[in-house]
Order: structure tokens, then sequence, then C-alpha cells
């Protein structure tokens, strides 16, 4: 009983739409009419809602109040202070550090400055040191470094040790990492200038440190830091730090530079008419790619770090002027909030960021395309990008989204049009089709012409299974060879899928496994799952047809319906950021004539309503400027 | 409280509109061709009037009550123990409907396309999907009405243009075959169907305004009544009146005729797909309504809980008939006409209720006004 | 530890809801092709001692099956097969004492009613087709000249693999020439529920070997290439297919009364207004020993007029022919306007004349109404009642009607005219 108890729980909680505002967000006022509504009754409902949002926000991120509140009372005397202020806006500006790191940071520099000048003893020094800062004694440090890299176990950090060509000449050692760091550039711009050019100037004026970074360092980034964790994060990130005798900070030079691809073609989202470049590995240049299509002040790069032991940089790309900022905030907050040891690739970030983990239906849109990121950051949406990771994520997103290539865009409205209804065929076939196979084959013969019912049921005779095992041994089989088909190594793979199901199918027919027409059925099957253009959704789809076979076979065209009506169900109650996942249909908003026809480009005039956008107008009404007048009815408001 | 979500103008007309399409899947314009004969037509248009004008007065009370539902409203006009009492027999009204409709949708299933299937397997699969329906609220059900009525009206427009091709102009005549007066009184009353008026009072929270809620009503109501009036005068002509009065499934028939040259015949099962989400749908509505009227009588936070109770009662109920003319003859001889009590009768006294009290309120305002 | 004892319960109730599945499956009433005799033809006929003998064909699905090899192809397509018990229903039963399969009705093409069968009214078992979910109310529905038995039997298509396609293709041939009427249960039902007229049906027979008595004085007397005067089951022919089918079977309520030849059922239809196109073949009106061919179709639907007169009740009912000519036997230049007018018109008083003496027939013959003149009846009356209770056969013997045909031939063909040969005897 109590098992039975448990059972329903658990199923209910499945099917149990629970509103909860914290997982959602924030809710879209969906119609113009419902908009017009809240905006009149605005003290009653919603804004609580946002209120409490925002007060959740404050609570979630006091960070930027806490970071001024702690930097006001540093007391740096002279031209350090001013120096070092400078060095850290740029610090900032570059690597948004977390609270916490700038709250130690600040407060360690309070102890360090007071007790910078006095000489100390070894001893002393060794027992009185701060191990997370840098010592003015270079074995100390040294030391350290090998403490923290595990030197000389760790094989991928090198310490180099030289003298500086000052007078009198000071010892001195860099560290760096292989295979993050550029070789040519620690020569020239470390060491070279270092060991040789310092030499120019060797009177030293003022503190060493400053000495070095102003004049003998040639390098275009150049940092000091006193603290071992910032220092550690820079050379972990393939930048050169020097230690120097005698001073407590180090300098961290940028030395990055490792091997990775370069820009190629889009592997997984091709198309025929269009820009053939695809996001890399590398962020700064993904993020360039995208630059380079929206060339405005108004795009906004964000940089978060994601991740306790992996540190990645995740960039959150939007127009500023556009976005909806309630969207904003909530992809802020779902990002910052998370508390991870590590992504590895923007798969797993989606994972993190979706909301509704069990629905079969994908929340989040990768691509791959930089133009496609492009577009829809153009109609409002935001970019997520995931250092390393060779997809963007796109959100909101809504199932029309995942259905739409880039072709359909770039080809005139009528070919775009003609893709997107065989697109929608494919998408109907691709989960449907073998369930509604064994309806007809098992509840609605009538439905079938009598020469070809009679034709498969004569082709049906000698096979010994029933339609069910029949149609589940295909399609498996099917499952299997595009499985294994991936999974082969080098050239085997491409030509296995070809081959497997050639052999296959015909070896199945001829050995009186499976009927012919089946194989027409999954095979077209198969290729109409291809010919959805979002990996993630075909996947839904592919298992959803799993679901619709035993519909089919159960109950008929009934379960068939069922089966519809619950997936309907599921969809329509599904939300990405806030925005309902069947969006411009079901709640039907004001829609640019974008989901199952294209409209003409000059007919978008607004972004899509469900996105809630701070400018409505995507281009005038006459957006093509040498068409005199207007021909379009002229719209409300 | 409960919370219902909102939706727009399409799909609040989606959703009463389907509501109201269930029956002309079943045996009704049957019945309505064997009261009215050649009139049957003329009689579907006077159900709609009737339709349009039962909602007017259902949407002039919730015009006096905005920011409730009837539920609230019944209980501030006519008390705690009466608006309770009032309420239940809403909830009442509702459940009938879903223990009816249950069986009777079960029944046309088998008949149409699963005859060898138990029939308490296909009313189980149609109890499970309103629960499931209803487990995921009103806002969604109101979203899947949206989609699926594309796919509905252009299943019953494919049907339309196919069968003009077997429809024979002079089964129109006679004219004026009976009199209107006689059929209405025969039982016409039996055909009218209300319960969206009370529904939309139900639901009346997720309209927005009584604005949206009047014209989604009468949009809706509209739309159906034409094309109950388009489905019989095909029938009509297409079977011819003594045909068309023999059936079960009228709509199934119809479809039955359809045939596109040698290779698309017999295609009733692809218009079975749209007649049976119609159904599930239906269900899904009339199961939500019942659930909600009782959740929110007794004041409860969430009506899910409620939902396996009602569901189960409604599945009881409508097992017992023993069998389809049983059914059948409940429906029309008894829950058609009692229902027109809740549906009708029950609106226009709150409505008259609340007129007198506000003419009380401003007479005692004005007096109050005057002592002063 | 408590997680693993849950994951545990999981999969357990995964796998008792998947055996719930599996079990659902398959006894919920799916019926796999290969337990299904699919039934293409049926024929109803009466035996003696009050017995109903059923006849049905089988369809044999493995010659339908294009792989697989061996066995398939070779087999007979279909199979014939007939049983006698006392209630045509009952049969059903005794067709599965020998049959492997249950027999699904869901492709049934055609239901074949004997003669006698026929005579003795058909409607109780259209009313069961109606009521029955299976058999469809679009099947064809014939009355075979003799016994449904025989023809079913004897009818062995030559270029069809299956007596469904071959029904299905036969009634195409009606579009063109008109011979027989293609009658569904559903319109059969209609004709005989919702009207007051006679219903038709299509007539089909299976030919007889022997020289019928009949033929040979049909074929004595038949000299106007006009009239067609056979019916199925007499046609003068050698070769091909055993089973015919031309003519028409009328009906007074649900019984048979009485058969109408070829030209007349042509006529019929046209009366109908259901002729689509025709070849119609007459003597040519100057020279008596050649023939015209004209391909002619019903351009539109007849126009007909009752008129209520001192004299009682009058129809008035105008057909509208057009097409082109096939064949002038006689080279004479019919293709001139004048010509042409004349020629139309002696063809339209022949065509009228077939139609008058067609609908005296019906009259002589007691028939009733076979062209449902009173489906226009009708809006001559006021309420549903008068046209229950009308006595529809009574009026019809009564009212004269008048028909009308207009005739149009459009094109002549490839041929603006025909030049004499140089005859050497002329000179």
């Amino acid at each position: 009983m109590v098992m039975t108890m448990n059972w329903w729980k658990e199923l209910k909680q499945t099917f149990t739409y629970k509103p909860n505002s914290d997982r959602e967000g924030f809710v879209l006022e969906e119609t113009p009419e419902e908009r017009a509504m809240v905006k009149k009754d605005r003290p009653v409902e919603t804004d609580q809602a946002g209120d409490a949002n925002a007060a959740e926000e404050e609570a979630a991120k006091p960070q930027p109040k806490m970071r001024s509140r702690l930097k006001r009372p540093e007391k740096i005397t002279g031209r350090e202070r001013s120096e070092q202020k400078q060095t850290k806006t740029e610090e900032e500006k570059k690597e948004p550090v977390s609270a916490k790191e700038d709250q130690k940071f600040s407060q360690k520099q309070k102890n360090s400055t007071t007790d910078l000048r006095k000489p100390l003893k070894m001893y002393q020094v060794q027992e009185d040191q701060d191990p997370e800062q840098v010592s003015p004694y270079l074995e100390v440090n040294q030391k350290r470094i090998e403490e923290i890299y595990d030197i000389p176990n760790n094989k991928d950090f090198i310490i180099r040790e030289f003298t500086i060509a000052v007078v009198p000449p000071v010892k001195a050692f860099a560290v760096f990492m292989e295979g993050m760091s550029d070789k040519t550039s620690i020569n020239t711009y470390v060491l070279q200038p270092l060991m040789l050019f310092s030499n120019f100037q060797p009177t030293v004026d003022g503190y060493l440190i400053d000495h070095i970074e102003k004049r003998v360092l040639i390098g275009n980034q150049v940092n000091v830091h006193d603290e071992f964790e910032q220092i550690v994060a820079g050379v972990n990130f393939g930048s050169t730090a020097v230690f120097v005798e005698g001073c407590d900070q180090a300098l961290l030079v940028e030395t990055k530079g490792w091997e990775h691809r370069g820009i190629f073609y889009p592997v997984n989202e091709q198309v025929i008419r269009g820009p053939q470049e695809a996001f890399s590995e590398t962020l700064r240049a993904n993020t360039g790619l995208i630059r380079k299509q929206i060339r405005s002040a108004k795009l906004t790069t964000e940089m978060v770090k994601v991740g306790e032991t992996t540190h990645r940089d995740v960039a959150i790309m939007y127009l500023r002027d556009v976005v909806n900022p309630k969207l904003l905030k909530e992809v802020k907050r779902r990002i910052e909030s998370l508390q991870v040891d590590g992504i590895v690739d923007s798969g797993i970030l989606e994972q993190y960021i979706e909301e509704r983990p069990w629905n079969i239906a994908p929340q989040v849109m990768a691509t791959e395309r930089p133009d496609r990121v492009a577009f829809h950051i153009l109609r409002g949406k935001i970019a997520i990008l995931l250092d390393g990771s060779p997809y963007a994520l796109v959100v909101p997103t809504t199932m029309f989204d995942q259905l739409h290539t880039m072709d359909d865009y770039f080809l005139r409205p009528l070919y775009g049009t003609f893709l997107r209804l065989i697109r929608t065929v494919a998408f109907y076939i691709s989960f449907l089709t073998p369930g509604i196979y064994l309806a007809i084959v098992l509840f609605h013969k009538e439905m079938v012409p009598t020469e070809l019912l009679l034709a498969i049921a004569g082709a049906r005779e000698k096979v010994p299974f029933p339609s069910l095992v029949e149609v589940i041994i295909m399609e498996v089989s099917f499952e299997l060879i595009r499985e294994a088909g991936l999974r082969v190594p080098g050239a085997v793979g491409n030509t296995i899928g070809i081959v497997g199901a050639l052999i296959l199918g015909q070896a199945a027919v001829q050995a009186n496994i499976v009927s012919p027409i089946l194989i027409i059925i999954v095979a077209v099957t198969g290729l109409s799952s291809f010919a959805v253009p979002y990996y993630s959704l075909q996947f839904s789809l592919r298992i959803i047809r799993f679901a619709y076979i035993f519909l089919g076979a159960a109950l008929g065209f009934v379960g068939i319906i069922f089966g519809l009506f619950v997936q309907m169900h599921m969809l329509s109650s599904l939300k990405s950021f806030g925005v309902p996942y069947l969006a411009p249909m079901s709640p039907t908003t004001d829609s640019t004539g974008d989901v199952l026809l294209r409209k003409p480009v000059f007919s978008w005039e607004k972004r899509p309503d469900f996105l809630n956008t701070q400018q409505e107008r995507f281009q005038p009404n006459i957006a093509r400027g040498w068409v005199k007048e207007s021909s379009k009815r002229k719209r409300k408001s | 409280m409960i919370r219902e979500g909102k939706f727009g103008f399409a799909e609040g007309v989606s959703l009463l509109l389907i509501s109201n399409l269930a029956t002309i899947y079943l045996v009704e314009p049957s019945v309505a061709i064997e009261l009215g004969k050649n009139m049957a037509w003329l009689m579907a248009l006077f159900t709609m009037a009737v339709m349009l004008l039962q909602y007017w007065i259902i949407v002039s009370l919730m015009k006096r009550h905005q920011g409730t539902t009837i539920i609230e409203a019944s209980e501030q006009l006519v008390g705690p123990y009466l608006g309770i009492l009032c309420n239940l027999l809403f909830a009442l009204y509702f459940i009938i409907e879903e223990a009816i409709l249950i069986r009777r949708y079960g029944e046309a299933l088998l008949t149409a396309a699963l005859p060898t299937t138990p029939i308490s397997v296909i009313m189980v699969t149609l109890t499970l999907a309103a629960i499931i329906s209803c487990y995921y609220g009103l806002e969604t059900i109101a979203r899947v009405s949206r989609i699926s009525i594309t796919f509905i009206l252009g299943g019953i427009l494919i049907l339309f243009v196919a069968v003009l091709n077997y429809v024979d102009v002079t089964n129109f005549y006679p004219l004026w075959s009976m009199n209107p007066l006689k059929i209405i009184t025969e039982g016409q009353y039996k055909l009218l169907i209300l319960s969206e008026g009370l529904l939309a009072a139900v639901i009346f929270h997720s309209f927005g305004n009584w604005q949206n809620c009047r014209s989604v009503g009468l949009v809706a109501i509209s739309a159906s009544g034409i094309i109950r009036t388009i489905l019989i005068l095909l029938l009509i002509l297409g079977l011819g009146v003594e045909l068309a009065s023999e059936k079960v499934l009228p709509f199934f028939n119809l479809s039955r005729l359809v045939s596109f040259g040698r290779f698309f015949q017999r295609a009733e099962s692809v218009f079975l797909l749209t007649w049976a989400m119609v159904g599930f749908l239906k269900l899904s509505i009339t199961l939500y309504a019942s659930t909600v009227i009782l959740a929110r009588t007794f004041r409860l936070q969430d009506y899910r809980p409620l939902l396996w109770a009602v569901s189960l009662l409604c599945f009881s109920v409508s097992i017992i008939p023993p069998d389809v003319e049983t059914i059948g003859t409940l429906n029309l001889n008894y829950f058609t006409v009692w229902g027109l009590i809740p549906t009708i009768v029950l609106p226009f006294l709150l409505l008259v209720v609340s007129l007198v009290r506000k003419r009380e309120r401003k007479q005692e305002d004005t007096s109050e006004a005057g002592n002063h | 530890m408590k997680d693993k004892t849950k994951g545990v319960k999981l999969c357990v109730k995964i796998v008792c809801l998947l055996c719930l599945i599996s079990t659902s499956v398959g006894c919920l009433g799916a019926r796999e092709t290969d337990q299904l005799a699919f039934v293409l033809a049926i024929g109803f006929d009466k035996a003696e001692n009050n017995q109903q003998e059923v006849t049905i064909t089988i369809a044999n699905t493995l010659a339908f099956s294009s792989t697989g090899g061996s066995g398939g192809q070779n087999a007979a397509s279909y199979e014939t097969v007939s049983v006698k018990a006392p209630s045509a229903w009952e049969t059903g039963n005794l067709f599965n004492s020998f049959n492997s399969r249950e027999l699904a009705y869901m492709h049934t093409k055609v239901f074949v009613i004997g003669e006698e069968t026929a005579k003795d009214g058909i409607e109780k078992y259209l009313t069961a087709v109606s009521r029955f979910r299976e058999a469809r109310g679009n099947s064809s529905l014939y009355i075979c000249k003799g016994k449904a038995k025989d023809f079913l039997m004897n009818n062995k298509p030559v270029l069809e693999t299956s007596p469904a396609k071959q029904i299905e293709l036969v009634e195409n041939t009606s579009k063109i020439i008109g011979y027989f009427p293609v009658t569904t249960v559903n319109n059969f039902l209609k004709g005989l529920k919702d009207l007051h007229s006679s219903p038709v049906a299509g007539l089909v027979g299976i030919h007889k070997t022997d020289k019928d008595e009949q033929v040979e004085k049909l074929l004595r007397e038949t000299t106007d290439p006009l009239q067609e005067p056979y019916y199925a089951g007499a046609v003068p022919r050698t070769g091909g297919n055993k089973a015919e089918f031309i003519g028409t079977a009328v009906f007074k309520d649900d019984k048979m009364v009485g058969v109408l030849s070829g030209s007349e059922t042509r006529t019929m239809l046209l009366l109908q207004g259901k002729l689509t196109s025709s070849m119609y073949n007459m003597t040519d009106p100057k020279h008596d020993n050649f023939n015209i061919a004209i391909n002619l179709r019903q351009a539109r639907k007849p126009e007909i007029r009752i008129k209520h007169e001192a004299d009682g009740l009058k129809i008035e009912e105008t057909v509208f022919l057009e097409g082109e000519f096939v064949a002038i036997e006689s080279g004479e230049n019919y293709e001139g306007i004048e010509t042409k007018r004349q020629l139309e018109q002696a063809f339209s008083r022949e065509v009228e004349k077939q139609a008058k003496e067609l609908i005296a027939k019906t009259k002589e013959q007691n028939y009733g109404d076979i062209f449902q003149y009173d489906r226009y009846y009708r809006k001559e009356l006021a309420t549903w009642e008068e046209w229950k209770n009308l006595n529809w056969k009574e009026i019809y013997d009564q009212t004269e009607i008048n028909i009308i045909c207009k005739t149009n031939i459009r094109r002549p063909g490839f041929l603006r005219q025909t030049l004499p040969i140089l005859r050497a005897e002329e000179k």
C-alpha cells in the first residue's frame, strides 16, 4: 500500500504542473490585451512577484556593494596608490573576480602594506609570512610556487631562474606553464627584456618592480600582483609570472598562446546559402565572430567565471537596448548561482540552467553558427558561450526556433516557406509513422486501399513475428546503425551507416524477419528525423517514437491521439526562461509570421512579442526605403 | 488561492469552441434531424440563438462580480448556505456531464474504431487523459486547445468539402416541414447545449476581463452554431432525412462517405483522429470545471488533490448504465432537461438577485445620503 | 542505502509497468493481418427448403506479395466458396468450419444478390450491411441474373488480380458507356428510404455458352443501332471473362420487379442526370444503310419543370447532350452548320422517342417512377407529413411526362469534311 502510494506520488510528480516562481524566474505577459491589463492593475500581481524577485536578486549577489565598501579604506601612499588602482581597474575589466577573492585581496593588502617596509629576518619571514602573499625573499616565493604546483613532480610548470641586468644585478625567476603559453612571446617579451634590455638603463629609479614594469617589460599586458591566488590563476591561463628578489610583488606578463583549432566550416548545421564559418573552442574568437556580425557598441559581453576547479569563462552576450532586463537578470542569476566543480562543455552548462530536466523537449538551443546567434541576439535573445565549447547556447528558445534553419531566412520567402513545410511534414513523420503504421495494420485496416492492404498482408504472411515485434526489431536495429555509424572510428564510419542499412534491410526481408513495407517505413522515419535540424529535438522525437509505437499497437488511433494529447500538454506547459515553449502559436502572440510560413524580410516589423523586448520594433513599417508607399494594411498601434 | 493562469482571446475561443463542438460527433445531430426533419438546420440556428442569450445572461451576471467567479458570486448573492447549495449543484452538473460523456465517448470510440476492445479500457484511457490534462492546469488545457483547434477545424473543413460531392439539393425540400413551436415543445429543448456559459463563469478569472470573456464566448458559440448548422444541413442533403435519423454516429457515417478516387477511400479513421481529440479535450475541461468548483466552494488551496476523487466518482457513475441505449436515454430525457436548471435557471435567478440587491443598495445609499 | 532501495523499487515498478503494458498489447482488439481472411465479394442466394446460400470470394494474400520468393505468385489470387444455412448470417459461422481465418469484411467491394432473392425483397440484407461496422456503405450492390453463386464462381477477371480491382475498374466503364448504373448500398438505401420512387440496381450476369432462344430473338429483332436490347447474361459474344455487367434491375420498394436493357439503362441514366458520357449510334437520316457514331456527354444537369395544369400534373424535362463525331459512314457533309443542325435535331427526336418508350414501359409494366422525379416534386410540398403520405406512384402513373432533348455536336473530330473517293463507275 505504502509502495503504491509512493508510486503514485512519483507518478504525480512527473505530471504535476507546479508553478514554481523561483524556478521559472519570471512570468512574461503573453498577449497584448493581457499586458494592457497588467499595466492597469500592476500593483496587484506581477509587480509583487517582480519585487520579490528583485529582493531575492539583491540578497543573492551583494557583491558590488561589498566590493566598493571594502576598497575604499585602502591606504597606499604616493605614486603607488594611483598605480595600484590603475592596475586594479584594468584587472577588473579583464577578469571580473568573484567577491570572496576580492574581499580577501583587499583585506590582505591592508596587512601587507603596513608591514611592507620593515626588513625581516629569514626566520621571521618563514614564520610570519602569510603563505598567500608574495614574499620579498625569492627563495620563499620559489618554495611556495614549488609547493603550489608540486614541482618537480608536475612537469607542466617550469621555473626559469635568471638575473636581471640592472645595477646591482637582481636575481629573479619566471614561472610559466608549458602548453598554455607561447614560447616565443616568453623569450622575446619576458626573458630577452629582463636579461638583455634591462641594462640599457641599469640604474633603478624608485621601486624596482615599477621600474621593471614601466621600462623593461615590453609585453602589452603586464600586471603587478602580490597574492599567489591571482598569480596562480594567471599562470594557469598561460601567463608568465616573474618574481624578483626583494620585491613582495610579482609581475604577471600575458603570454597566452596554445594550440587551437582555427575557424572551420559548420559541421552539424550546414547551409547552402550563407556564411560558412563556425565557432571554435576559443571563447575570444567566438565572441569576435558574433561581434563581426553585430558591430554595435550596444552589444554587451558579460563574463562570469564558472567552476570551482576549472575556472572557465562564460560569456553572456546580448543587445543592451533590446533585451528584456528581467530575462537578462534571470539568465545571470542562474549562471552565477552555479556551484559546481567544473563544467566541461556547454552541453553540461545547458543541463544546469534548464528548468525541467525530465521534460522530453530541449529548452535551450545550442548552435555552432555565429550568424544564427547574431540573428537571435538581434531579435532580443541572449547567447551564452562557454570557453572551450564550440557551441553557443541561445535562450529563450521555442520549438519553432529549433525547427528553423538559417537557410529559411537566407533564401527567398517562397523557398524558405517550402523548406519549412517540408520540415513540418518531416517533424510529424519522424515520430508518428511507425505508430500509425501499427495502428492501421492492427486496427484500421480499412484505411489502406485494398490492393495495398493485400500486398502488405501478403508480405507479412511469411513473417513469424507480430507486427509490434517486427517494428521494434527494425527500429532498434536502425538506432543501432545510427549509433554505430557515429562511433565507428575513422573512414569506416561514413560507410557503415549506408552499408549496414542496405545489407541489413535486404537480408532481413529475404530472411522473412520483416516485411518490405516496414523497411520503407523505418527508412522514411529515419530520413525525416534527420531532416529535423536541431539535434536535441531529433533525440526527443526518436524517443517519443517508441511511445507511439506502443500506443498505436495497444489502442490504434485512439492510443495515438492519447499520446498526442499528453505530449501536447507536456510541451505547452513547458517554459524556456519564462517563454512558453510553443510560443507564437500557443499562447497566440503577435509574431512576424515566422512560424510555419516565412514572411518576406520587409515584413519583419516587430520582434517576437513573447520576448517582451525593450524595443518592440525591428524595422519601420516601410523597411525598403525605395518603395514609396507601404502596400501593407495599416495595423493597429 | 487556486492559481489558474491566464489566456488570451485565441485560446479562450478554442477552449469554448471545442467544449461546444463535442456533441456534434455523437448522436445529437441524428436526434435533431429526427425531431426537426428538414428543418433541423433551422433548429440548430435556434439552439445557437438560445445559447447566445444564455451566455449573455451569464456574462451580465459576471460583469457585476468582476474579480470573482460564479462560485464566490453566488455565495455573495444568496448567502453561504444557499450559495454552497447552488455551487454544489453546479459541480453536480459537471460531474454528471463528465460521467455521461466518458461513457458516450467510450462507446462511440468502441463502435467506430475498436470493436473488440473492452469498454473499460477505453474509458480508463479517457479518464486518465482527463486527469493528466487537469494536472497541468487550465492554462495548459487552453493552449492545447489552441494547438488542436487547427487540426480539428481542418478536419471538419475537409470533411465538409469532401461531402459536397454527395449532396443532393432536392433533399432540402419540403422547406417548412414541421410546426416550429411543436418541435420546440416536443424536445428541441433537449438539444440545447448550455454548459459553456457556466464553464466560462467558472473560469472567469482566466479571461482577464469581462469584455474578453464576452467576446470569446460569443465568437465560440456562433462558430460552433454555424458548424453544427452546416453539419446538419450536409447530413440532410447528403444522407437524406430518413437515413440520417437512423444513425448512431452521424458524423462518423458522413465521414465514411468520403472518397477521393480509388486510392483515398474509407478515411473515416483519419477523421476519428480529430473527433477523438475533441473528446479528450472536452472530458478534461469538464473534469477541470467540476473539480475546481468543488475546490473553490470548500476554499481549498489547490484543486489537484480532488482530481482523483472526482474522476473516480465520474468513472464509477459512468460504468453503471448497462448499455448504450440507457445512457442515451438518460442523457436526452433526464440530464439535458434537468441540466437546464443549473445552466440557465440558476444564473438567471442569480442575475435577478444581483439586480435587486444593487437597487436595494442604491436605495440604501440614497436614503443614507438623505439622512446625512 | 536508502537511495539504493529506492532505486530498486523504482526499477521494480518500471518492470511491472512494462509487463502490464506488454500483456495489454495484443488482447485489446488488435488483429494481425495474417489472422484474417479478407472477403472481397459476397453473394446472397435463396436455396431450396427455405435455406440461404451465401457465396464469398476471399483474397489469397500470398499471391499479392512481391517478394519472399517461392510459392506465392503461382497461387490463385482468390478463392470462392459457398455455404448453405437457414440464415444468411449463420453462414458466417459455418465458413469457419473449413476456413482457417477470421473473416474480415472491411474490404468487401461488392454485394451480389441473386434474382430470386431480390424478388423476395433485399432490405434485410442491406440494413444489416449498414448496421455492421466492418461492412462498407459505399460497396457496390448488384443484382445477378440467375444465381449470385454462379456469378462469383465463374467470374474470373482476366486483366486484374482480384475481383475487387475488377469491380472498381468495371464501374469506371459505366461512366464511359452508361449501359449499367453503379449503385452502392448507400445509394440504394437512400432511394429506398428517402424517396417514393423505385430504386434501381445494376444488373450483372454470367454469359451462357449455349445459344439462348431469347438472345436469338433479340438478335433477329434488333435493327436500330440506337437500341441495345441486351442485358447481363445475354450479350452475343465469344471469349473473355464470363461475367457481364449490363442492364438494370428495377425494384418496387425492396422487391425486384423487372429488368431494363442496356440502352434503356442509358436513357434512364440520361433522364436521371447521371449519365456521364456514352457513344450513340444512329442510322444516317439520309442514307438508310449507313450509320453515324457520336460520342456524347451530358452537358449539364437536366432541367425539370413540374406544372400543375387543368388536366393534371405535367413534368417537362430537358436534357442536354454535347459531344463530337466519331464516325460518319456515309461521308455526308454533316460537319456543315445547317446539316449538322438537321442531324442534331433528328438525333434528338430519336432520343426523345426512346425516352418516351421507356416511360411508357415503366407505366405499362407498373414499375413506378425509376427516374426519381419525386425529388423535384418535393418543392411542391409544404410539410413533412404531406411528403410522408404522398402516393407518388399513383401520381406518376397519371402524369404526362415530356422529354425534350437538346443535342449539340461541338467538334467534328480531326476531319473537317469527308470527300468522296474517286470511284471508277461513277464516271
